[in-house]
C-alpha cells in the first residue's frame, strides 16, 4: 500500500512536466529528422512525398547554403576571440588592480546580457543607420568620413557589424565568469611571482591563463554555440541576411526556407545540416582544448 | 617609491580604458533613451543632439498607436503564467528526482540532461506544424506552453543541482510526525530551496520577457503579440512612415522591467553565473 502511494507521488510530480519536455521539445526535434527525408510545403498533409536523400543531394549542390556554411563560421571565429579576448582583458584589469569604482565597471558592462536580443539588434542597426545613427556622424567629427557608410547595407561589412554587435552583448556574461575564475585563484601564487621578479604580463600569462584554462573552454564551447544559433536574432532583426545574402547564416536559411518560401522539408534538411555541424563543433573544441590540467594545492 | 609611481600610472591607464569602455556600453542605452523624447524633426537633424524639450508625445504614441501598451499586457501575463507553471512543475520533478533514486528517476535526470545537446531550433518547424494541428497556433495558450518549456530544462538542472545538498534530517523528522509527502515538499523543502527558486525565476523572467522567435513564429495576430514581437513590427513599419520617436519609446518601454530587475537583483544574477556557470 505504501509501496503504491509513493510510485503515485512519483508520477504526479513528474509526468506533467514530462509531458511538456516530450511534446514540446523532443517530438519536434525527432519530427525535424524524419521530415528532412520528404518534400513537404507543410500545412497541407497528404502533400509530402518521400524523397530519401534527396533534399541532402540539393543540399550539397546549393550555393547560397554553403554562403551560409561560410557566414556562420565567420561569426563563430570572430565572436569568441573577439569576446575572450576583451572579457579577459578587463577581468584581469578589474581583479589584479582594486580600483574604487570596480563593481560599477561589472555591473556597466553586463547591462546587455539582461536585455532582449530583439532591443540590442534594433538600436544597434539604429545605431549603423546612415543618417538617423551616431556612428557616422561621429565618423565625421573626428575626420573619418572617408570609411562611413551605410553599415548594414554594404556587403562587405554587414556580418562583420552583427559580428561586432554579438560580441558587444556577451562581453559582460564573460567577464563576470573570469572574474569568478581569477578570485578563485591563490594569492600566494602571485606574491610568489613578484618575488621573483615577474612583471604582470608575465604573471598573467604564466599563473593566470593556465589556471583559468578550464573556464576559458567552457567559454569558448558556449561561446561558439551561441554564435551559431544565437545568429538567428541578430541577423533577422539587423539585415534578415541581406544585402544579397551576404550576412545569411544557417539558421536565418532554415527559418526563411521554412516561413518565407514555405519549403519545409528542404528547411529541416537544412537543420538537421545546423544539428550536425553544431555537435561536431563543441565535439571538436571540446577535443582540442583538452589538455593537462593545471591544479593549484 | 618608484614602484608607488609606476602603480599610480598604470591605475590612470586602466582607468582611461575602463571608462572609455564603460562609455562605449552604457552611451546606446542613454542614447536611445533621451533620443525617445525627440520630436520628429529633431530626429532630422545631428543624431547626438539633446531633445529641446521632453517630448513625452511619443510615448503616449507608443503606448496607444502603436499598440506597445497592448503587447506589455500580453507580455506580462506569458510571462508570469509560463514562469509560476515552470516553476511548479519542475520543483515537482527536482523533488522527486533528487529524493528517489532508481530507475526512473535516474532515467528522467538524463532526459532533461539531453537538452543541452540539442538545438531547440532544430524542432522549430515540426512545432509550428504541431500547434496548428492542435490548434494552438496564433493563441497566447500555445505560446505559454511553448515558453514553459523552453525554461523546463534549465530550472529542473538548476533546481535539482540546489536540492540535493539540502539535508534530509527535516524531512525524516517531519515523517516521524505523520506528515505526508506533498507536504514535505510543499511546507518542509519548499522554504529551503528558496534561494536557487528565486535564482531561476529571475533567470526564466527575463527569458521570456525577452523572447523573440517563437513569438514571431507562432503569433500572426497583431492584438496577440508580445513586446519584442511587436517592436521590431514597429520597426518594419518606419521604413514607411517615420515616427521615430515611438520606436525609440518603444524600446525604452521594453528595457525598464529587465534593468530595473538587474540593479534590484545584481548579486543574484551575477553570483549564479558565476557559481553555476548559468547561460542565459
Amino acid at each position: 500500500m505504501k509501496k503504491r502511494n509513493q510510485n503515485i507521488f512519483i508520477v504526479i510530480t513528474t509526468v506533467p512536466a514530462l509531458i511538456f519536455y516530450v511534446a514540446i521539445f523532443l517530438y519536434p526535434i525527432f519530427r525535424a529528422v524524419t521530415m528532412s527525408f520528404y518534400r513537404w510545403s507543410g500545412l497541407t498533409s497528404g502533400t509530402e512525398k518521400f524523397i530519401g536523400l534527396n533534399n541532402f543531394k540539393k543540399l550539397l549542390q546549393d550555393d547560397r547554403f554553403w554562403l551560409t556554411v561560410k557566414n556562420s563560421a565567420v561569426l563563430m571565429i570572430c565572436v569568441p576571440v573577439g569576446v575572450v579576448v576583451l572579457a579577459l582583458l578587463f577581468a584581469a584589469m578589474l581583479t589584479r588592480r582594486k580600483l574604487a569604482e570596480n563593481n560599477l565597471y561589472r555591473t556597466i558592462f553586463f547591462l546587455p546580457n539582461v536585455l532582449s536580443v530583439v532591443v540590442i539588434a534594433m538600436l544597434w542597426q539604429l545605431i549603423y543607420h546612415p543618417t538617423l545613427g551616431i556612428l557616422n556622424t561621429l565618423l565625421e567629427k573626428v575626420g573619418l568620413e572617408s570609411i562611413a557608410r551605410v553599415w548594414l547595407g554594404d556587403a562587405g561589412t554587414a556580418l562583420l557589424c552583427v559580428a561586432a554587435t554579438m560580441i558587444w552583448t556577451s562581453i559582460g556574461y564573460y567577464l563576470v565568469l573570469f572574474m569568478a575564475g581569477i578570485e578563485g585563484i591563490p594569492e600566494q601564487l602571485y606574491e610568489a611571482a613578484v618575488i621573483d621578479g615577474a612583471g604582470e604580463v608575465a604573471q598573467f600569462f604564466n599563473i593566470t591563463l593556465p589556471l583559468l584554462w578550464e573556464i576559458l573552454r567552457v567559454a569558448f564551447i558556449l561561446l561558439i554555440s551561441n554564435a551559431f544559433y544565437g545568429a538567428l536574432v541578430f541577423v533577422q532583426v539587423m539585415t534578415n541576411g541581406g544585402p544579397d545574402n551576404a550576412s545569411l547564416t544557417m539558421p536565418n536559411y532554415m527559418y526563411n526556407m521554412a516561413f518565407q518560401n514555405s519549403n519545409m522539408g528542404y528547411a529541416t534538411a537544412v537543420g538537421v545540416a545546423i544539428f550536425i555541424v553544431g555537435i561536431s563543433l563543441s565535439l571538436i573544441t571540446d577535443r582540442i582544448s583538452k589538455k593537462e590540467t593545471v591544479e593549484f594545492q | 617609491m618608484k614602484n608607488n609611481r609606476k602603480d599610480s600610472i598604470i591605475k590612470i591607464l586602466m582607468r582611461i580604458i575602463l571608462i572609455v569602455s564603460s562609455i562605449i556600453f552604457v552611451f546606446p542605452f542613454l542614447w536611445s533613451i533621451y533620443s525617445s523624447f525627440k520630436t520628429s524633426r529633431e530626429f532630422l537633424e545631428n543624431p547626438w543632439m539633446f531633445p529641446g524639450q521632453l517630448y513625452i508625445q511619443n510615448y503616449y504614441n507608443a503606448f496607444i498607436e502603436a499598440h506597445m501598451g497592448n503587447y506589455f499586457l500580453n507580455s506580462i501575463v506569458i510571462t508570469i503564467i509560463s514562469v509560476i507553471v515552470c516553476l511548479l512543475i519542475s520543483y515537482s520533478t527536482a523533488y522527486t528526482i533528487t529524493r528517489f533514486n532508481n530507475v526512473y528517476t535516474r532515467l528522467l535526470k538524463k532526459t532533461y540532461m539531453s537538452a543541452f545537446m540539442l538545438p531547440a531550433i532544430l524542432g522549430l518547424i515540426p512545432l509550428f506544424l504541431l500547434m496548428h494541428k492542435l490548434g494552438l497556433y496564433d493563441s497566447r495558450l500555445g505560446l505559454i506552453l511553448i515558453d514553459i518549456t523552453v525554461i523546463l530544462p534549465f530550472s529542473v538542472f538548476v533546481l535539482t543541482g540546489f536540492m540535493a545538498g539540502i539535508s534530509r534530517d527535516y524531512e525524516e523528522a517531519a515523517v516521524m510526525d505523520g506528515c505526508s509527502r506533498y507536504g514535505i515538499m510543499f511546507k518542509i523543502v519548499l522554504p529551503l530551496a528558496m534561494p536557487s527558486i528565486v535564482t531561476i525565476s529571475i533567470f526564466n523572467f527575463m527569458g521570456i520577457w525577452n523572447e523573440y522567435i517563437y513569438g514571431a513564429t507562432m503569433i500572426t495576430t497583431d492584438a496577440k503579440r508580445t513586446l519584442p514581437v511587436g517592436l521590431v513590427n514597429l520597426m518594419a513599419r518606419q521604413q514607411y512612415h517615420t515616427d521615430w520617436g515611438a520606436l525609440f519609446a518603444g524600446m525604452v518601454i521594453i528595457m525598464i522591467p529587465s534593468i530595473t530587475i538587474y540593479l534590484l537583483m545584481q548579486e543574484k544574477i551575477t553570483s549564479g553565473i558565476a557559481s553555476g556557470g548559468i547561460k542565459m
